[in-house]
């Protein structure tokens, strides 16, 4: 069945979990469930229409390493090298993670054995986008579902 | 009876009449799943016995979790101690090791009445005079657990070898759970490990000290729940708990903290506490991010992704707490 493409599917999936499946369950447990499943359906299409949020988190950790050995290669040659070559490397798989785990162990490296100011720097850099990241995750945190928590 | 819980009734009835008969226990009438609790699952059982209805709560170790290692046995030692010692902590019953009865080892509890608030609960917030009581009791509860001894819990000869011992079951739970490699966090544990501060003297902490871990009976403490994070440690750990992961209506500052250093002489030192944020965080950002791991490795409570988005925030804000720490250090 081609006819529907795949935002089309989770938006009927939906509607049918809050529609149909929701009104009817009084466990507590389960309505927290599907309430935090609309949220993750939600979420999958938001990724279907613009792309998958750890693509998007590479690569502006990328451009701001890139601008970070550029700022210090005159100071610190050495460790703008290693900058570059913590970017250039390839990671084993294809998939947008697997950039995400070969960047962030040789970013690690890098931080971890060297305390000076540009891998301060670096770790600023990362700080910055977990910041970014959390503004764009907030969208899909399911208030029910933390309040069932605390 | 929910479907899921009804197929525990059986076996567990069995159970109770086979291995517990001193809780008199004829049939398991019901039980219902209760949705508080991030790690252990935690159920009512209503139950008939010989002298009539008896109201018990189960705990049960999780297969999948967001806490391990678990060990349920010795919550349920711990449990039993301090009950005994005179906290208000729900009595333990019965210790199950067999696995298969529920689907995993668990422990029944007393039910304890009483009223569980939010951190941030309206019907506090709207009324002063009330929560001004409660932050007092529950201060004064602190400085109880902070006084009551216990053998269950390994022991620590200083406050730099509690911290240090708490900063390896962090790095050791992020080694067994990061899906994806976090530079932030492991430089956070590298600090915390390097930075670890003595202790003007070791205490039971509970670990997660917070209002929806306490239950009320109008302004008085009638239950303290949930000690499966707790420890020996610094006391200004339990305090900077309240004021990170658990803060809310009671987190303990200001006057309160000094309420809490007038009540058990310990000074309330700047530099520690902020320490003991640093690594609240951190242990909390690491607990919640593990909620993904669970999910990717067979879990199916679809909370734990909020969870998780949460605690990656807390990532954002631990330069903050590591700049004040490097403050401290460098005056």
């Amino acid at each position: 069945m081609i006819v529907l493409d795949s935002a089309q599917i989770l938006t009927a999936v939906g509607l049918s979990l809050r529609n149909h499946v929701l009104p009817a369950l009084e466990d507590d447990f389960a309505r927290v469930q599907v309430m935090s499943a609309l949220k993750a359906l939600a979420e999958v299409s938001d990724r279907l229409e613009n792309g998958d949020p750890a693509e998007r988190s590479n690569a502006i950790i990328e451009g701001g390493v890139r601008e970070l050995a550029d700022s210090i290669r005159s100071d610190a040659p050495d460790f703008a090298a290693k900058l570059d070559a913590a970017v250039a490397a390839k990671p084993e798989g294809d998939a947008p993670r697997d950039r995400s785990r070969q960047l962030g162990e040789a970013l690690w490296e890098l931080c971890a054995r060297d305390e000076g100011a540009a891998a301060a720097r670096l770790l600023a850099l990362l700080q910055a986008e977990a910041l970014r990241t959390m503004g764009e995750d907030n969208a899909w945190i399911c208030p029910e579902a933390i309040e069932s928590l605390t | 009876m929910a479907e899921v819980t009804a197929e525990m009734a059986a076996p567990l009835e069995k159970a109770l009449r086979e291995r517990a008969p001193r809780l008199g226990v004829h049939r398991v009438l019901a039980i219902e799943r209760l949705t508080t609790g991030l790690s252990s699952q935690s159920y009512s059982v209503e139950t008939e016995t010989a002298s009539g209805p008896l109201r018990l709560v189960m705990r049960v170790e999780p297969e999948h979790g967001v806490i391990p290692p678990y060990d349920i046995a010795r919550e349920y030692r711990l449990l039993r101690e301090v009950h005994e010692a005179g906290l208000p902590t729900p009595g333990v019953v019965h210790l199950e090791e067999d696995q298969s009865v529920v689907g995993g080892r668990f422990i029944l509890m007393t039910f304890v009445e009483g009223v569980i608030y939010r951190n941030m609960d309206e019907r506090l917030a709207d009324d002063p005079a009330r929560l001004a009581a409660m932050q007092e009791r529950f201060v004064e509860m602190l400085a109880r657990i902070h006084d009551t001894p216990q053998t269950v819990l390994p022991n620590h000869t200083s406050g730099e070898d509690a911290a240090r011992a708490e900063v390896a079951i962090c790095r050791h739970r992020l080694e067994r759970t990061e899906l994806l490699p976090s530079p932030i966090i492991r430089h956070a544990l590298d600090v915390l490990h390097e930075h670890a501060p003595s202790a003007q003297r070791l205490a039971l902490l509970h670990g997660d000290y917070r209002l929806p871990n306490l239950m009320w009976k109008g302004e008085t403490i009638s239950g303290v729940l949930d000690w499966e994070l707790a420890r020996v440690g610094d006391p200004l750990s339990d305090l900077a708990f309240t004021q990170t992961i658990g803060r809310g209506l009671c987190s303990i500052e200001g006057e309160l903290a000094a309420r809490y250093g007038e009540l058990t002489g310990i000074e309330i030192d700047d530099r520690r506490l902020v320490y003991y944020r640093l690594l609240e965080m951190v242990k909390g950002t690491i607990i919640g991010l593990a909620g993904a791991y669970d999910l990717a490795h067979g879990g199916d409570d679809l909370r734990l992704l909020s969870v998780a988005r949460i605690a990656a925030a807390g990532q954002a804000i631990m330069g903050g707490l590591e700049a004040q720490l490097e403050a401290f250090l460098e005056t």
